[in-house]
């Protein structure tokens, strides 16, 4: 028997996480959408809670692993790091936009308004708009290596939000609502809650290992590629 | 209790869903091809 090369050991990887996460989506579904029970207060549209929270949970898991990977970048100077947090990074802007939307669509019914400036909404958009530009920041440096040095100090500066996101329905007086305990919530609910939760993660997972194979692709083939000679133009040449 | 969710809860659903697969589908994509690429 030829013994399996890399890239199917990957692809045999991928499809065994790429199950499993299918599963978890299609139970958490299934929780959330029929076994679950209506919600005395709000109905049937607290379900949207079941995408909403973790879709936050996963945004912040990510830029924290974005913050982690940049500290090590800057201590170690190892590129994978640096690799690591662009991956996580572009993750978590997905899942940041996705707990806004979700956020919006849940607050029209509930709270009679698509959006509000108040701490929790806000420091959750400014945390989206922090991290798209950290993303674009990546895209104008040529260099590889100042390329990683000011992503990962920007990287760093703008984590600083995250904990602001955490505890702002806590430090101000906010109209979202705290935190929930499993003690307050359905055995269901929880169950959905937990399913939903381990589905998004597993998916977390599985778009890391292709992120990250890609960050690392392309910075090898930019690596690869021969430096660019900047044309300087002459002052005839600016005159005209 | 509030009434009509169901209508908000399909485009949240929806959305989630739709976006996640894309997201998904598209990196997928762009790794096959960068493992094409020499």
């Amino acid at each position: 028997m030829k013994p399996k090369t890399t890239f199917a050991r990957q692809l045999s990887g991928d499809y065994a996480l790429g199950s499993v996460t299918l599963l978890l989506f299609a139970l958490g579904a299934t929780w959330g959408l029929k076994v679950a029970p209506a919600d005395r207060m709000m109905g049937d549209v607290y379900r949207i809670l079941f995408v909403h929270v973790p879709s936050a949970w996963l945004a912040l898991v990510a830029y924290t692993v974005c913050f982690i990977g940049s500290v090590v970048f800057l201590w170690r100077g190892s590129l994978w790091w640096d690799a690591a947090a662009e991956a996580s990074a572009e993750i978590g802007v997905v899942f940041n936009a996705l707990l806004l939307v979700t956020g919006s669509i849940w607050g029209r019914p509930t709270w009679g308004v698509w959006w509000s400036w108040d701490p929790r909404l806000t420091t959750a958009a400014i945390m989206l708009f922090a991290f798209i530009g950290y993303l674009a920041l990546r895209q104008l440096v040529a260099s590889e290596q100042r390329r990683a040095t000011w992503a990962a100090v920007l990287a760093v500066l703008i984590f600083a939000d995250i904990p602001l996101v955490w505890f702002s329905v806590r430090w101000w007086n906010s109209l979202h609502q705290m935190q929930s305990s499993p003690a307050t919530m359905a055995a269901s609910m929880v169950v959905a809650l937990r399913l939903n939760a381990f589905a998004f993660l597993s998916l977390y997972f599985w778009l890391m290992r292709h992120r990250l194979r890609l960050a690392r692709r392309t910075h090898a083939a930019q690596a690869a590629m021969p430096p660019q000679e900047v044309q300087t133009p002459t002052l005839s040449e600016l005159e005209q | 209790m509030i009434a009509g969710g169901w209508e908000f809860v399909r485009w949240a659903y929806g959305i989630t869903y739709t976006t996640l697969a894309l997201y998904a589908a598209s990196l997928a994509w762009r790794n096959w091809r960068s493992q094409k690429e020499p």
